[in-house]
């Protein structure tokens, strides 16, 4: 259908804020969608199989691939030693003495890394044939956990680092010192969050083709960006932007973040195809997933706040060690830095100390996962605020709104940079106390309690940031060389949108955007509809980048919950300069004043003179096929425009580290209500709400999905995934049969209200949604089941609390009352 | 060793000759080219791969091709019919029951199995039903209520004596 088709009259944002069903259901119900998978590859492609070391730390002593190369039908059994003649290493982030390769050098440091590539013409034989490559390692001393690799005489992971710490760095806002001494009390919590991960249903995929003639070459792949990323691959393929073309396809089966990490693989996967001259093909494996694709960060957090004689939050202090197993691949030390400007939450504390301590072990490295960080922060703080509540006997609802930043505070910028836009957090809470039915949840559990149920209820708040600044990043550089007049800041977060009226007047809207189930090409259709006056039918949306053929930049992709923020408001842009194209080659066309046009139900006229009209099929035509007419020529009315949007807020991070890492910040708040099993442990959901505020959405069906996903996410996590190792670094669940997760006999259904505050930042008021869930679910959860076991006095210090570790420590029998914390709470 | 089979997909007959260790998911994927099935595992746990076998929904990953001698198989791209989407395809997409799209030819083959055998399932059936078919988005409430609402349709088209198909055909493509 074309811009004239609509039958009946629209109006600007029709769609807006409607439950559109999506246009991508379509092909995804009929099984005509094209996942990586699906693509037809380039004549000639081979397979890879990739070899991976068994052991989590030991020298690579010999490989001795004789037996595989005489399979028939192998093209090649590719090691570092070959490899490393057409690869640097993958720029870090952090300045360090590592190296980081896809594959193993002379040492493997992780039970999964990447030891030898076997390429074959199909993928049985290269597994036949990487079954025939014999390794010669020699195990060495292996640093699985945190406590180890800080251990005196640990043996090192990099031994060019010296010590297993790869960065350390404190940041101070504000007079903390002057803060703890004004304190009437000083409140204290220690939070484990355990290696995970958020397993999506593709695993990862590369196919990239090295042609020699144009010396390009080209991956397609199920990486979401962002495309600084893409920029490391190429350097480390010694490529320049030119020569290194990267193509997403629009489906994409799941990411939760993970396939931010596809990178790693797009430079070992295109190595393989410079070095061999052929095109080549991986998809991944679950086990592979599992042992070599990348998880979140293992956690220890100590958190202290210092509370005046009223529930006043002086001062928060942090201590924070972050294991991110064998390399600090970028973007860490992202897993701590993301979070400095919204440290504090949707609290007002002016004075903040953050201590972090980035370590390496022998396990899988880590990068973003759904909400990144940021469980690993609201849970302790959640806790933390919790306790203070608690201690001070104060409602803890009543204490949050207390310490709440107040809707006349806004635009906010916290201790430590963050430019928060809007909110009104009290309001939120009170929608939250309301959907939760609040009194009758209360009135529930003292019941449920006399029946002598262990019932209890959390609730926790958080910040949603949306967007991604690069500039967070910078705070990992040392401040002095921040200074050097060379040194290049980096900031900015910017999403594009590029409408095109074609010639016979179809209309499409191509994005640079990675989409992994968001329903990005429906949301871009209602919006283009709504200002173009047709049906989102009618809007062709292309979604997924190809760095030759789309404007993209290094914030391209779909990560950090831009799309809702940014990419709505470049679309949104996008279509508006369209109108405004069109409107004024009418008002040349028809002799009147542009702002005497308006579009309606696909024909342009003059508001004082209704019979000076055109049909906007015939003006595309005359665009098209007669620009050189009296009317038109001299002026530029290709109607084509690319929006590129960015906001003001994000610029480079200051000397004093203060930085503003997102570019919108929605709210949540979250009520649990559980019940744990005396005998089992085990914890089941009785109740659970959230509020968003995520200024407001352009189609609720899609933002309500997404949060149904993340909170029944939220519970799988908080309650059972973790990635378990034994002491050697042996991986110990590595299916979906041993690592939880969730199937349709155990979820639950969500309460969800919204307390929507239009940011004044984006042009339709929109943020970002759909994060949060996975970072207050987790920790209302907790604070719930605290609750439930008040009895046991129990402190849940670790993620997840398991219903093994709840049951372990605190029902079986001669726990009772043992299990209360030692440590004194109250200083 | 290689062998020859004949299998039945969606109504149109397939003869090949296969290696014995083919799986049968690789022969439909790759072999017959209906790529809509998938694979998101290979221990037999997610249900991706789900497709209806002989009336029954099969994971097509644990079985081999060439098992698959003379069954008449369907997949994903059969489910709609020259009049329209089924109902399964009308309602998932109605209850916001499709996030990344992954999963949901494997989820739909096993729903289309449970309907048949049982057309008015609780949904304690329709969990039960699901039990091997795995979704990461964790969009199973709307699934579920998607597959109950279909069920009601397949069931009140029926009292009318009307095929039960959707009207949103002419969008689709
Ligand atoms: S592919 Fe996972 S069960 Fe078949
Ligand atoms: S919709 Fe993504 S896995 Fe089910």
């Amino acid at each position: 259908m074309t811009i004239q088709s609509s039958q009946e009259k629209r109006t600007e944002q029709t769609y807006v804020g409607v439950a559109y069903p999506r246009l991508e259901d379509l092909r995804l119900t009929t099984g005509k969608a094209k996942f990586l998978d699906d693509l037809s590859v380039p004549p000639g492609t081979h397979y890879a199989v990739i070899l991976r070391s068994p052991y989590a730390h030991a020298k690579i002593k010999r490989i001795d691939a004789e037996d595989a190369i005489k399979v028939p039908g192998v093209r090649a059994v590719l090691t570092a030693v070959e490899l490393l003649s057409v690869m640097d290493p993958l720029p870090l982030a952090l300045r360090s003495p590592i190296r980081y390769y896809p594959i193993a050098t002379d040492r493997a440091r992780y039970a999964g890394e990447p030891v030898a590539v076997v390429i074959a013409r199909t993928r049985a034989i290269a597994e036949d044939a990487a079954s025939k490559v014999n390794v010669d390692y020699e195990p060495l001393e292996v640093v699985a956990d945190i406590e180890k690799a800080l251990a005196q005489g640990a043996p090192n992971v990099h031994e060019a680092v010296g010590s297993n710490t790869v960065w350390k760095k404190t940041f101070s806002y504000g007079d903390v010192g002057n803060a703890f001494e004004q304190a009437v009390k000083v409140v204290s919590v220690d939070v484990r969050v355990n290696g995970y991960t958020v397993p999506p249903m593709e695993t990862f995929g590369v196919v990239a083709e090295y042609d020699r003639g144009s010396d390009v070459l080209t991956e397609w792949c199920n990486f979401i960006g962002p495309f600084t990323m893409a920029y490391v691959v190429a350097k480390a393929l010694r490529l320049s932007q030119d020569r290194f073309r990267v193509i997403v396809p629009g489906d994409i089966g799941g990411s939760f973040g993970t396939k931010l990490a596809v990178y790693p693989y797009m430079a070992l996967i295109g190595a393989c195809s410079i070095f061999t001259g052929v095109p080549v093909k991986w998809i991944e494996t679950r086990m592979e997933h599992f042992v070599g694709s990348t998880r979140a960060a293992t956690r220890l957090s100590h958190l202290e706040m210092a509370l005046s004689a009223d529930g006043e939050f002086l001062g928060l202090k942090a201590r924070i060690t972050d294991d991110i197993g064998a390399y600090p691949r970028s973007p860490e030390p992202g897993h701590l830095l993301k979070s400095v400007s919204n440290f504090t939450g949707p609290y007002k504390i002016a004075n903040l100390e953050i201590s972090g301590e980035y370590v390496t072990t022998n396990t899988l490295p880590t990068s973003p996962i759904r909400a990144f960080g940021r469980p690993h922060l609201c849970i302790p703080l959640e806790k933390l605020v919790d306790k203070c509540a608690k201690i001070t006997g104060t409602d803890p609802l009543e204490l949050r709104k207390r310490n709440f930043i107040q809707p006349r505070d806004f635009p906010y910028t916290t201790a430590s940079g963050g430019v928060y836009d809007s909110g009104d957090y009290g309001a939120a809470i009170e929608k939250l106390k309301q959907i939760f039915d609040l009194d009758g949840a209360r009135a529930d559990i003292l019941e449920k309690r006399r029946e002598g149920r262990l019932v209890g209820l959390g609730f926790a708040v958080g910040i949603e940031p949306s967007v991604s600044n690069m500039a967070y990043l910078d705070l990992a550089i040392p401040e002095e060389e921040r200074q050097k007049a060379t040194f290049m800041p980096h900031s900015g977060g910017q999403h594009s949108a590029t409408l095109k009226i074609e010639p016979d007047g179809h209309i499409v809207a191509r994005l640079d955007s990675c989409p992994q189930g968001q329903g990005h090409e429906t949301v871009a259709a209602q919006l283009v509809a709504s200002v173009l006056g047709v049906n989102p039918e009618d809007v062709r949306v292309l979604t997924g980048v190809d760095t030759f053929n789309v404007s993209w930049s290094i914030s391209s992709g779909t990560y950090a919950s831009r799309f809702g923020s940014l990419g709505i408001s470049a679309v949104y842009s996008a279509a508006l300069d369209m109108r405004k194209k069109l409107t004024e080659a009418a008002s040349k066309l028809l002799g009147v004043s542009a702002d005497d046009i308006v579009m309606e139900n696909g024909v342009l006229f003059s508001k004082s003179r209704r019979d000076l009209k055109i049909s906007s099929k015939r003006l595309v035509g005359t665009v098209y096929w007669n620009p050189g007419s009296d009317a038109l020529k001299g002026g530029d009315h290709t109607l084509s425009v690319t929006r590129t949007f960015n906001v003001e807020t994000l610029g480079p991070a200051t000397l004093d580290n203060k930085v503003n890492a997102s570019a919108t910040y929605g709210f949540i708040g979250t009520a649990a209500a559980v019940e744990v099993d005396r005998d089992t442990g085990s914890v089941s959901i009785l109740k659970y709400a959230s509020v968003h505020d995520s200024g407001g959405s352009v189609n609720p069906g899609i933002v309500e999905q997404l949060c149904v996903g993340a909170a029944n996410q939220a519970a799988s996590h908080a309650l059972h995934q973790e990635l378990i190792h034994d002491d050697r670094g042996q991986p110990l669940n590595i299916t979906f049969g041993d690592y939880y997760v969730r199937t349709a006999e155990d979820f639950f259904t969500p309460i969800f209200g919204s307390a929507a505050k239009k940011s004044p930042f984006t042009p339709l008021g929109t943020k970002g949604v759909s994060e949060g869930d996975n970072m207050t679910g987790p920790a209302a959860l907790l604070i719930a089941i605290q609750d439930a076991l008040y009895e046991y006095n129990a402190d849940i210090d670790t993620v997840p609390f398991t219903a093994e570790r709840i049951w372990s420590r605190f029902l079986s029998k001669n726990n009772l009352g043992e299990s209360a914390s030692s440590r004194s709470d109250v200083a | 060793m290689n062998r020859s089979i004949d299998i039945k997909i969606n109504g149109k007959n397939y003869s090949d000759v296969v290696e014995d260790r083919l799986l049968l998911v690789n022969y439909i994927r790759d072999v017959a080219g209906l790529t809509g099935t998938h694979m998101g595992c290979d221990t037999g746990h997610c249900g991706a791969c789900t497709i209806v076998m002989n009336g029954e929904a099969v994971k097509s990953c644990l079985i081999l091709a060439v098992q698959a001698e003379g069954a008449s198989v369907e997949t994903v791209e059969g489910l709609a019919s020259e009049t329209g989407l089924h109902p399964l395809q009308v309602s998932f997409r109605r209850n916001f029951a499709v996030q990344c799209g992954f999963c949901t030819a494997g989820i739909l083959m096993s729903a289309l199995a449970l309907l048949r055998n049982n057309p008015e399932p609780s949904p304690e059936d329709i969990s039960k039903a699901l039990t091997g078919n795995i979704c990461r988005c964790e969009g199973y409430p709307n699934i579920v209520k998607a597959i109950e609402e279909a069920s009601l349709v397949i069931r009140a088209s029926k009292d009318l004596g009307r095929e039960p198909r959707g009207k949103e055909n002419e969008k689709e493509g």
